[in-house]
């Protein structure tokens, strides 16, 4: 199987956290921002698969996909709970802007 | 199937299984009664016992020297997930499973009957992750019990589902998640680096490496993502929202132990990676490193505690305070020599048991004059004498006043910045001048805005005057916190032999690894 | 010494402070009972240390062998760190002349004082705080004398300064009306007073730990170990060599004197001393005039008899340098001493004129060890020395009887009395002994010990400015304290007086406020005598019992004909004329004559203002509270943003790593 070199992955791999990183700090939505917490956790997950290839050459470590299921498994729990405050804020606050949050400044 | 490796690993599993086990069992009793009693009964036993496990296995590492590893016989380590409990992690559970036990007790009397048997199934489930994280034996057994932890503090922040609440907790989810990415992807790194997650696998590959640019983004990985948790400096911002928005006992758990929980995965993990690499002798850290994090020490202790000086808000200014000590025990661990890290610990064990107290004090409070403004609280430790008088000890502790414990291990702090001075290490001067001025800056709030407000008022304010002392529980935990604070200060000699053997142990790398690998 | 007197003599108060609290729910007379008993034990084994000392059975001398015996020295562990860095820091008790003089004057004083509160706050509902407080305050400030390193003499000094807190705050509950309009109440004032003090004295410790961490640093260098301890550092005075090698003496004696600066009320920190006399007048008189304030000038004697003895016995040389931390001591004690003297002179409550005397007295003693060890001369020493007893008896004195009057007329304003005289005479003619003593009339103790400290700054060259500044306070000291007995005691009854006469029968103090005034007032008298066989404690020698008689004589006849007494003379009579004329004899209006004259107008308005020092330092604290709420808008409450500072903080570490 014939691959881009490893370091391209691994590049990839740093801007999906630098992109998560970046919409985290300037969007307003709420929605984006749980979508980029994801964004940051997949590309995290990804650099332990790439790392597990380079490792195993050419085989990923058994050990890595355990620990990549799990982390995905938490993953998803973080989703979860994401998805349950979006319900709350929706409730209480009726927006979707996170910078409406902004009664505790003090 | 289940073959657990039995004595002495079984005991090393028990003070997480059981909170666990309190959470299932309350779930099922749950169903049947609301009684906040019963609940709250179950699960303080339940705790008591795990808090026993754990100094049962502090006290075992303490006289036989060897760490305590818990596994699964089938996949034993390094390819298994273990726990490995060395003298340094069994003191940290120690003491949050005793911070634990205390506001077990203290939520019996505290919180209202609603919601009851979610509360206590998340406190459980709270304890059994912090013990986790210390008693974890690989990075990645740490991360689970970390989000673990995360998970279950971003929902009792949010416990009351108020707005305050909501918005506490969002802004703590946000950060926190984000901070646990990037930890993720530092042990992606290490483990690139290392091909292991084991602790003390990594510990033994790297203990013949030098100190390399591949190191550098693992270490600011590290730090600013277990920094969240620790409420580091630019980190912190969730940390003052976070704890008046939650219930009290919360508060003083995440005061008083979660915080610490970050910062131990941090130190953990810095030590296992950057431990005397390419370091003057005697020191733990490189210079390099060692000023970056005198820099993030120096700001967390600084600004938070001048902002602490204008808040109105008694849980808000007891927020503060608490980032600035995590700068105090942050200071110690820039600094970096023995002396330094065991002056770290006995910070940590003052604040914890302190601050945790003067939350449960200020929840008593806040619940009788059902206001948190420190100017409608005037007089109400008069009210109330044993949370006014339990205040008035913690604070003393906190503010650093001898002959209470908080100015032993502010002063030897001090003292290890200087002894840190000359050797080349610049930042021991201006740690030891920042904290130093710091110490009259906490006093100014301390006894300025807070002791004065409960306690040295001639008249109550509208608020506090009918407050009165409402629930035996509160009372009996904070009177356990307050005879704690005491032993601390009058046995400095038996504390600090302690803390003088933790770090000698933890200074034993070869007993650690050992302890996995047979050679 | 009794057995165990070296654990007993602090551990006996303490007892006391903490059953006091319980004995008071059953019995006031009891807790009363308790306490005198307790400090009646603290002060009888203080005397048999005396007598130790008499008999030369303590001494500077380890290991003389005409004197055999070492100055004793007991120690426990108290924070192990011997794996750490090689040593443990020690917790125990010094005795030598110094520290036993100093722990005598404090248990007499301190006992005195404890039977006149029984008079004093005979209808206090807080008796159990009271007590509780005191004894504890006596014994951390026993301990605090006796303590036998820089770390354990800091936690005690801390104590001190946290009794002082507690006790000025003592009448928080207070709802009378405040006499300064930013309270509601007068218990919100007293709480302010007392944070004050501790704010301010905590600012100044704050250096001070950070100079003893230095000493714990240097002696690592020099000795191979770090210690505190007051013996080791005065065997081996290499350390301060260190510091010179360094570089950073001149800023090590700043930081180290910094500490006994703010507990002792000198300048920058002699702001808060005045406040400090908003608790009960007992608190006055034994911690802010007898005991706590003098601790700070016991250090600086404390680290005079450190270097005098590690040159003299052990043979050192004078390490070079060190004259700047006595330097400072020297000069700022002086100005200090002029400074809260004329404030003194304007001063309208009766307890804060002896609150600045207090202040300018302290002054004295500091420039008496700073002349002492700037030119390694045991003269001055001794002045300073005795200078801390004579106005600690004598202080303490003037204290209590402001202490009797205030408990009869209700007014802490001197323009509200006046015509005292003839009902209080028990207060009028100890007041006016101690006020003789205060201003250094022969023969009350006062004379001899300022007189000595004017004297040896008299003597030498060097210190010649100090002695204009000093004489000049000398004069400044004896127009206020007869301003202050003018005001109390003689001219016309203001309306206050007449209405609380018309009332009631104005009384003199209560029997048992009477013994301790005249005990006080008698030691004032006869102190001057002992003063020679003191000196040759203090000193280190055994005293010559055979010709006792004659020595004190002679000390007594050289102190009188001395070459100043001209110069004494003339100090107490320009000093005493004018306050004669215009508040005694009440000749002249003292608002008209300050009215009259634009530049008397305008150095009043300087002085009553505190040279605007107090202000200034309220305009600091306004500043820093203003800077707090700048610096709280980095908590925008934007989620964003807090990523944002994360996002920040991990690429300025990633660069500042890479880059260094």
């Amino acid at each position: 199987m014939t691959s881009l070199p490893i370091q391209v992955y691994f590049a990839l791999s740093i801007s999906l956290l630098a992109v998560g990183f970046y919409i985290l700090s300037v969007k307003r939505n709420i929605l984006r921002i749980i979508l980029a917490i994801e964004l940051m956790i997949t590309g995290a997950n990804m650099a332990f698969v790439i790392l597990g290839y380079w490792i195993g050459n050419g085989v990923v470590d058994p050990l890595i996909r355990s620990i990549v299921i799990i982390s995905m498994g938490i993953a998803s729990i973080v989703a979860a709970l994401a998805i349950a405050f979006v319900i709350l804020i929706f409730n209480k606050f009726g927006t979707r802007d996170i910078r409406k949050l902004r009664k505790l400044r003090w | 199937m289940l073959n657990l490796q039995l004595t002495p690993g079984l005991y090393g599993f028990l003070p997480i299984i059981l909170p666990i086990a309190s959470a299932v069992v309350i779930a099922i009793i749950g169903k049947f009664t609301e009684s906040k009693g019963l609940l709250g009964s179950i699960n303080t036993l339940f705790i008591l016992i795990a808090t026993y496990f754990a100094a049962r296995n502090f006290i075992t590492i303490l006289n036989t020297g060897i760490p305590i590893v818990a596994s699964y016989n089938a996949y034993l380590p390094p390819i298994g997930s273990c726990l490995e409990i060395d003298l340094f992690s069994a003191f940290f559970a120690v003491l949050f499973t005793f911070i634990g036990l205390c506001v077990s007790i203290y939520s019996i009397g505290y919180m209202e009957r609603e919601g009851i048997r979610s509360y206590f199934m998340l406190l459980s489930i709270l304890i059994a992750s912090l013990v986790g994280v210390v008693y974890a034996g690989d990075f990645f057994t740490l991360f689970v019990f970390y989000e673990m932890l995360g998970v279950s503090a971003y929902i009792l922040v949010a416990f009351y589902k108020n707005e305050e609440a909501i918005e506490a907790a969002v802004k703590y989810f946000i950060m926190g998640a984000a901070g646990s990415a990037l930890i993720l992807y530092g042990l992606a790194l290490v483990y690139g680096l290392t091909g292991t997650l084991n602790m003390a696998l990594v510990m033994r590959t790297m203990s013949n490496t030098q100190l390399s640019y591949e190191l550098y983004p693992i270490l600011v990985l590290f730090v600013i993502g277990f920094g969240v948790k620790a409420a580091i400096f630019p980190m912190h911002s969730w940390l003052p929202d976070a704890h008046p928005a939650a219930p009290s006992g919360i508060s003083a758990m995440l005061s008083g132990v979660v915080i610490k929980a970050g910062l131990y995965a941090m130190f953990r993990t810095l030590f296992i990676l950057f431990y005397g690499k390419n370091a003057v002798q005697g020191y733990f850290w490189n210079m390099n490193i060692s000023l970056i994090f005198a820099g993030i020490a120096v700001l967390t202790v600084t600004i938070p505690n001048f902002i602490a000086l204008v808040q109105r808000d008694i849980k808000r200014t007891l927020a503060y305070s608490s980032i600035y000590n995590m700068g105090i025990v942050f200071a110690g661990i820039a600094i970096g020599t023995k002396l330094a890290i065991a002056a770290a610990l006995f910070h940590i064990l003052n604040h914890a048991i302190a601050k945790a107290l003067l939350f449960m004090d200020s929840g008593a409070f806040i619940t009788e004059a059902k206001t948190r403004e420190i100017e409608k609280l005037r007089g109400i430790g008069k009210k109330m004498p044993v949370s006014g008088l339990t205040f008035v000890t913690g604070s003393l502790s906190l503010a650093g006043l001898p002959p209470l414990a908080g100015f032993y291990s502010k002063f030897l702090v001090i003292w290890a910045a200087i002894l840190a001075i000359f050797d080349g290490n610049i930042v021991g001067y201006i740690i030891a001048i920042t904290l130093a001025t710091n110490a009259v800056v906490s006093l100014g709030y301390y006894f300025g805005s807070l002791v004065r407000n409960i306690w040295f008022v001639s008249e109550p304010s509208e608020n506090a005057k009918d407050a009165k002392e409402f629930s035996k529980t509160i009372a009996i935990s904070e009177i356990i916190l307050v005879i704690a604070i005491i032993c601390v200060s009058f046995l400095p000699f038996f504390i600090m032999d302690i803390f003088t053997k933790i770090v000698e142990s933890l200074l034993d790398t070869n007993a650690y690894i050992s302890a996995v690998i047979s050679p | 010494m009794i057995i165990y007197g070296e654990i007993l003599i602090w551990l006996v108060p303490v007892i006391a402070a903490l059953l006091s609290p319980i004995i008071a729910h059953i019995s006031r007379k009891l807790t009363h009972a308790v306490s005198i008993t307790s400090m009646g034990i603290s002060m009888i084994i203080a005397f048999t240390m005396l007598v130790d000392l008499i008999r030369g059975k303590v001494s500077y001398y380890p290991g003389n062998e005409v004197l055999g015996v070492i100055p004793f020295s007991r120690t426990m562990t108290w924070i192990p760190l011997k794996h750490i860095i090689g040593v443990d820091i020690k917790f125990g008790v010094l005795f030598d002349p110094l520290s036993i003089f100093m722990a005598n004057v404090v248990a007499f004083v301190s006992f005195w004082i404890f039977i006149f509160s029984v008079g004093y706050m005979d209808k206090e509902p807080d008796i159990g705080r009271y007590w509780f407080l005191m004894n504890l305050f006596v014994s951390s400030m026993l301990l605090l004398v006796l303590s036998s390193n820089l770390l354990e003499m800091f936690i005690t000094w801390e104590m001190v300064g946290l009794c002082s807190w507690a006790l000025i705050s003592f009448w928080y509950k207070s709802r009378a009306p405040s006499p300064d309009p930013r309270f509601k109440t007068e218990g919100e004032y007293n709480a302010h007073c007392g944070l004050k003090a501790l704010l301010t004295t905590s600012f100044a410790d704050a250096f001070f730990l950070v100079a003893i961490a230095i000493v714990g640093y240097v002696t690592m260098l020099s000795m191979g170990e770090p210690t505190f301890d007051f013996i080791a550092l005065s065997e081996n005075l290499s350390w301060i060599n260190e510091l010179v090698r360094l570089g950073i003496l001149p800023i090590f004696s700043i930081m180290l004197l910094s500490g006994p600066l703010g507990k002792s009320a000198q300048f920058p920190y002699q702001e808060w001393l005045p406040e400090a006399m908003a608790g009960p007048t007992t608190v006055s008189a034994l911690i802010h005039a007898a005991t706590m304030v003098k601790a700070g000038a016991y250090f600086v004697g404390r680290f005079y008899v450190l270097i005098y003895e590690g040159v003299h016995l052990y043979n050192q040389t004078l390490p070079a340098g060190i004259d700047v931390f006595f330097l400072i001591a020297a000069y700022i004690g002086t100005f200090t001493a002029f400074l809260a003297g004329t404030q003194g002179m304007v001063a309208k409550e009766l307890k804060k004129i002896l609150a600045y005397s207090t202040i300018s007295q302290l002054g004295y003693i500091f420039a008496a060890f700073g002349i002492a060890g700037l030119l390694m001369y045991q003269e001055a020493f001794l002045a300073g020395s005795l200078h801390i007893l004579a106005h600690a008896v004598f202080k303490a004195l003037l204290f209590l009887c402001a202490g009797a009057i205030l408990h009869t007329v209700h007014t802490k304003y001197v323009y509200e009395m006046g015509g005292l005289k003839k009902y209080m005479p028990v207060t009028f003619y100890t007041m006016l002994i101690g006020a003789l003593s205060l201003s250094g009339v022969p023969p009350f103790a006062g004379f001899f010990s300022k007189d000595a400290i004017i004297h040896v700054a008299f003597q030498n060259p060097k210190t010649q400015v100090l002695f204009i500044v000093l004489v000049i306070t000398a004069i400044i000291t004896v127009f206020y304290s007869f301003r202050m007995i003018g005001l109390v005691f003689y001219g016309e009854e203001s309306d206050h007086i007449k209405k609380l006469a018309s009332e009631h029968e104005l009384h003199d103090a209560p029997l048992v406020m009477k013994v301790s005034l005249i005990a006080l007032a008698l030691v004032t008298i006869i102190a001057g005598i002992f003063f020679e066989p003191l000196q040759e404690i203090l000193e280190g020698r055994i005293i010559d019992s055979s010709d006792l008689a004659a020595s004190i004589g002679e000390y007594l006849y050289h102190t009188f004909i001395s070459p100043l007494l001209p110069l004494t003379i003339a100090v107490i009579l320009i000093g005493f004329l004018p306050a004669y004329y215009v508040f005694i004899a009440r000749k002249a209006d003292p608002a008209r004559i300050v009215e009259g004259n634009i530049i008397l107008r305008g150095i009043y308005r300087f002085l009553i203002n505190r040279w605007y020092f107090n202000a200034m330092y309220y305009k600091i604290i306004d500043g820093v509270r203003g800077f707090s709420n700048q610096l709280r808008k980095i908590q925008t409450g934007l989620a964003n943003v807090n990523i944002l500072y994360m996002l920040i903080a991990l690429l300025t570490a990633l660069i500042l790593l890479i880059l260094m």
